[in-house]
């Protein structure tokens, strides 16, 4: 099936927060929307739904999530839009000659094209891996990837879980896991234990946003309770094991990142590593089309930017939720509902005065949120020189194409005339794989841009290409329309800024 | 085995039959088919790689399905993936390009 005949006023790209606060607000507008996401069911990943065929019970329960619960399912009982579903969105173009754009995906390995006067980005953010010894190994994945086993699948991924990170996330999946009866191997930090207690030197934001520390601070407790071991200034040394990882080494290490060599290390047994050291914006959908954006290290890297409702450089392309800079997930509800506005100006539907007036009270909650959004991303931040710390020469970097540290050195070393991440990205395949680049790019300029003495926005992102992910040629093929494929993918290429 | 399933059956689906790698293991509707592969103990993708980030971006737990009812085997992120009736699931070589 394709939407081809039909013109939508909007498509939304990911049906997270932000994706359903804009849809509800564009519906309720008379607009005719349709939602598109890699997942089954809406919800994004914070709500990661169980499939249909499991029982509700119990699913997501706890304050925090009430307010998100409440508007996935009221936006799922809105009858006049439309789902587009497991569908992976390959790029969004310029429609040529006509108004708005060609949003071009697959589902299963079928091809689709859909229209829209007006798009909204809003595909989240996904985990940074860190590079050690052994960080690659089966066996070691993200803690939001633990995370969604659980919420979704009802699994506990591993026997024996360690986590280790910098990230106050890794507290909460820990509980989770805990209360389902799995078992914690340990919680590392690599901040120190007054680093985290320093949240208690901000009581304005104790105040405001009480609920999430009250949640923080019972996760604590019932860890403690459950004997689980917490460590606080130890980041990862090695993942160590046969075929997968049998045992974890921490190093100690300052308040600077820096390794205390003389501190003994520690090991833990365990036969999963949930990592948890930040999150990076996939803002590659919204750049491919044209959309600028910014470097911020503390927020998930290239993020995209907009104006007050929420609309890129690119007029008619909308932006929001982690795509503008990592905030969470009530930061990306309420930007949800501003680019539901923005859309709703371009689309002539309400004029620029109404809507400023029905921004005024999200425009607010949003500061009050972006400022504890930063407060949380300072105190998460990894110490400087951390990931420097932890990275051993011979350990891989892209895990696509299997570059190391030390390729990569080498490269740079042999070369001056790399200067970009794309130039890397040529010599040393870093980046080429079927992540295209999304899991080293930030490790692979970190460590460029140490070895230059230069600075990571004066390096630039990977270019962002069409098709966004991997596709089979064969599906492509069967759209029956080699020459439209053909165009695309050169309409679809632009200077990237 | 790694891992487990929380509450064991109950909760999930009906059983269903799916194989991997030629085996038939236990299975149930709406499971993915990267919960069978970690149950399993087996991970997919690249001989050296595990599944990292169960959202689609890593890559690392393609698998080649095939079914019944298709001509065609064919890849897909088993992170993405419900299983269904009479699927089989192949990795290692061959799994992956």
């Amino acid at each position: 099936m394709t939407n081809e005949a039909t013109t939508y006023d909007a498509a939304i790209v990911g049906a997270g927060p932000a994706g359903l606060a804009a849809a509800r607000e564009l519906s309720s507008r008379g607009a005719r929307v349709v939602i598109l996401d890699e997942q089954a069911r809406p919800g994004g990943q914070i709500m990661r739904q169980r499939p249909a065929e499991f029982a509700e019970d119990g699913w997501l329960s706890g304050g925090l999530y009430r307010k998100l619960k409440a508007l996935l399912r009221e936006v799922e009982s809105l009858r006049e839009l439309d789902w587009s579903m497991s569908t992976t969105v390959l790029g969004v173009a310029d429609a040529d000659g006509d108004e708005g754009f060609v949003l071009t995906a697959v589902r299963a390995d079928e091809s689709l094209t859909f229209r829209a006067k007006t798009v909204l980005c809003c595909n989240g953010c996904y985990e940074r891996p860190a590079v050690f010894p052994g960080a690659v190994k089966p066996g070691v994945m993200g803690a939001g990837a633990v995370q969604t086993l659980l919420k979704s699948q009802k699994i506990v991924a591993g026997d024996a879980i360690f986590f280790a990170g910098a990230h106050p996330f890794q507290l909460l999946v820990a509980a989770q896991i805990a209360q389902a009866g799995g078992r914690i191997a340990g919680v590392a930090f690599a901040q120190s234990r007054l680093r985290v207690l320093s949240i208690l030197k901000e009581p304005w934001l104790l105040v405001s946003h009480w609920r999430v520390f009250a949640t923080a601070f019972g996760n604590l407790v019932r860890l403690r309770r459950a004997g689980v071991p917490l460590y606080f200034g130890y980041a990862m040394k090695e993942a160590i094991g046969a075929n997968r990882v049998e045992t974890v080494i921490l190093q100690p290490v300052d308040s600077g990142g820096r390794a205390r060599t003389r501190a003994p290390t520690k090991r833990v047994d365990a036969d999963l590593l949930a990592m948890s050291y930040a999150f990076e914006a996939s803002s590659e959908l919204a750049r491919q089309v044209g959309a600028q954006s910014r470097w911020s290290e503390l927020s998930g890297g290239w993020v995209a930017t907009h104006s007050q409702l929420m609309e890129s450089s690119v007029p008619g392309l909308f932006v929001a939720g982690e795509v503008t800079g990592v905030a969470g997930a009530d930061a990306s509800l309420v930007e949800g509902c501003l680019a539901g506005l923005g859309m709703a100006v371009a689309l002539g539907s309400i004029d620029a005065e109404e809507a400023a007036r029905c921004a005024a009270p999200h425009r607010r909650r949003l500061r009050n949120l972006l400022r504890f959004a930063q407060y949380l991303a300072r105190l998460a931040a990894v110490p400087a020189q951390l990931f420097e710390t932890m990275a051993g020469a011979s350990a891989v970097v892209c895990r696509c194409e299997g570059v190391t540290r030390a390729d990569i050195a080498e490269a740079l070393a042999g070369n001056a005339q790399i200067s970009t991440a794309n130039s890397l990205k040529l010599f040393t395949r870093a980046g080429m794989g079927l992540c295209q680049g999304r899991l080293c790019y930030a490790n692979a300029a970190a460590q460029m841009a140490a070895q230059r003495g230069a600075r990571v926005e004066t390096l630039g992102p990977f270019q962002a290409q069409w098709p966004a992910r991997p596709v089979s040629i064969a599906s492509l093929i069967a759209a029956g329309d080699e020459d439209c494929v053909a165009s695309r993918t050169t309409k679809i290429r632009k200077p990237c800024r | 085995m790694r891992g487990k399933r929380v509450d064991g059956a109950s909760g999930r689906g009906k059983p269903i039959e799916v194989r991997l790698n030629g085996q038939p293991v236990e299975a149930y509707e709406g499971e993915t088919v990267l919960a069978l592969l970690i149950l399993h103990g087996e991970r997919a993708g690249a001989p050296e790689r595990g599944p990292f980030c169960n959202m689609g971006v890593c890559h690392d737990c393609l698998v080649t399905l095939s079914h019944s009812d298709q001509a065609h085997p064919r890849e897909a992120r088993a992170c993405l993936t419900a299983a269904t009736d009479g699927m089989s699931v192949f990795i290692g070589p061959g799994g992956r390009r």
